[in-house]
């Protein structure tokens, strides 16, 4: 049977699984496509890799009845290939929960991206990527394998573009301190996969160094003036907010601290957001992730976080909400591309400020099993 | 012969990398220092400094020779390994390495790949090409 028979089978299965639209199937059908010509073109050292995962949730909210649920997380279809020895291919394509699809499932292309190593460790990208803005986006993606939590940080609902499509010139490994940076030009959040109305291109500038095997040190600034304020492909995973249209000049600065050592994790993500609207004026967002833990016996790993997000009542960009999270949990890396996680935290969020006894409050517990191969 | 070679190779192999046989195809020098050589397998650069892209070569990691190989090179376990690969190239950072069943599989993609370098064991004494022999300072 040959390889692309294979992949046809799989492919009309996997459609009847799913019972895709006329776009998913488009998408699904270049997925296979590629993994046909992955298996048959491996001296371009074509690989496909599969990265997902599955939940338990017992999330129990004040005043209210418990909920206990099981969950299909993201598919993530990841595919590389080295076009000859300086350009090569990356794509990040996943299948994900999506309410407004009538299977509740749709796929979204999340990178795609063709790199050009033109000069020792210069390379120039261009397509569609996670934006560099902090250690984070820039490193794990979709992938729930590396996450050392279960869940991102708040922030990456509401203040982080975590998507750009346009040019982006990188660095990495420079000098003894291994400095790398980040620059790119691409649309605006506002802007949809194809098309951006705004002639302007949001900026980002980052910069990291790794003094240390482990350790990465970055900071970062993102500027997006949008004439019109609509969530596009390119905002976080949040819905931002429909409800305002007008224009903001979008300003974010990060700094990330990363440490993972043999023994000891630490990660801080923090995060200042400076929204400008003509309406409302000023409003300046706050978050700060840290997460740390300890590793022991090589494969398991004790954890603390503390995920706390402070937002203007005055932003008009996203629906203004604070959030404060403590959690603790633990991971088992049973095998090198298998994970199970459970956490169990304590959540209060709202619109009023934190602190107070105006928000609500779950505690909810978590079990993750992420996987990739 | 064989024995000749293998005792040449332990000889020209750092202190940290002793017993491990390294080689390399056109990747600019016949002699790195043990840092360079480390820096190589972690992908630090994409190019040697004679232009030809590097291509990491490891021992399949069922093998016997995978072991010792992580350890002495990543100073980590084979697992550990893995995983950091999965990470590198899932971050979109560096190319994914080749990995070999056999001592001879890998010498004989090195030898048709200009900027590839391997470790591997050597326990059956496989000749290699002189050509190929890396000398490793410490």
């Amino acid at each position: 049977m040959s390889i692309l028979a294979l992949a046809m089978i799989c492919f009309r299965r996997t459609y009847s699984l799913f019972e895709l639209n006329r776009p998913a199937q488009a998408v699904f059908g270049m997925l296979f496509l590629l993994l046909s010509s992955a298996i048959s073109a491996q001296q371009r050292n074509t690989q496909l890799k599969v990265y997902g995962h599955f939940q338990y949730a017992f999330d129990d909210l004040l005043g209210d009845t418990p909920d206990s649920y099981f969950t299909l997380g993201e598919q993530d279809f990841f595919v590389t290939s080295n076009l000859s020895d300086r350009i090569s291919f990356l794509g990040e394509t996943v299948v994900k929960y999506d309410n407004s699809s009538g299977s509740k499932f749709s796929p979204s292309i999340e990178r795609a991206q063709l790199k050009f190593d033109y000069y020792k460790n210069h390379s120039l990208i261009v397509g569609k990527m996670h934006t560099p803005v902090n250690y984070w986006n820039d490193v794990y993606h979709h992938g729930r394998l590396f996450y050392p939590t279960i869940d991102r940080p708040s922030s990456f609902s509401y203040l982080i573009p975590i998507h750009s499509l346009g040019l982006r010139m990188q660095g990495q490994n420079l000098g003894k301190l291994n400095f790398g940076y980040d620059l790119s030009a691409t649309n605006s959040i506002s802007s949809t996969d194809i098309f951006d109305s705004a002639l302007n291109k949001s900026v980002t500038a980052a910069i990291h160094i790794k003094p240390i095997e482990g350790m990465r040190v970055g900071a970062s600034y993102y500027n997006d003036y949008m004439s019109t304020n609509k969530p596009g492909a390119h905002v976080g995973h949040g819905s931002g907010n429909p409800e305002y249209t007008g224009a903001i000049n979008y300003e974010l600065s990060c700094f990330s601290f990363a440490y993972f050592g043999k023994h000891l994790e630490v990660l801080s993500e923090s995060t200042y957001n400076r929204n400008k609207t003509d309406s409302l004026g000023v409003s300046e967002n706050y978050s700060q992730f840290v997460y740390a833990g300890w590793r022991f016996k090589e494969k398991h790993v004790g954890y603390g976080i503390f995920d706390f997000m402070d937002m203007s009542e005055r932003d008009l960009y996203s629906i203004p909400i604070n959030v404060i999270k403590l959690g603790l949990g633990y991971k088992f890396d049973f095998l090198y591309n298998c994970t199970i996680k459970v956490q169990l935290e304590r959540l209060e969020s709202g619109d009023d400020h934190l602190f107070h006894n105006h928000n609500a409050i779950s505690y909810d517990l978590r079990f993750q099993l992420a996987y990739g191969f | 012969m064989c024995s000749v070679l293998s005792l040449n190779t332990a000889l020209l192999c750092g202190q940290q990398l002793s017993g491990l046989t390294i080689i390399g195809n056109d990747i600019g020098a016949k002699s790195l220092s043990e840092q360079a050589v480390i820096e190589a397998f972690k992908a630090k650069n994409n190019f040697w400094s004679n232009g030809k892209a590097l291509a990491v070569c490891l021992p399949e990691t069922k093998t016997s020779d995978a072991d010792p190989v992580c350890l002495k090179i990543y100073g980590k376990t084979v697992s550990e390994v893995q995983k950091f690969w999965l990470s590198q190239v899932f971050q979109g950072r560096s190319r994914a390495p080749h990995f070999f069943e056999t001592d001879r599989e890998m010498i004989e993609f090195i030898e048709k790949t200009p900027g590839a370098i391997g470790a591997f064991v050597n326990e059956k004494n496989i000749p290699v090409p002189t050509e190929l022999m890396l000398q490793i300072k410490p």
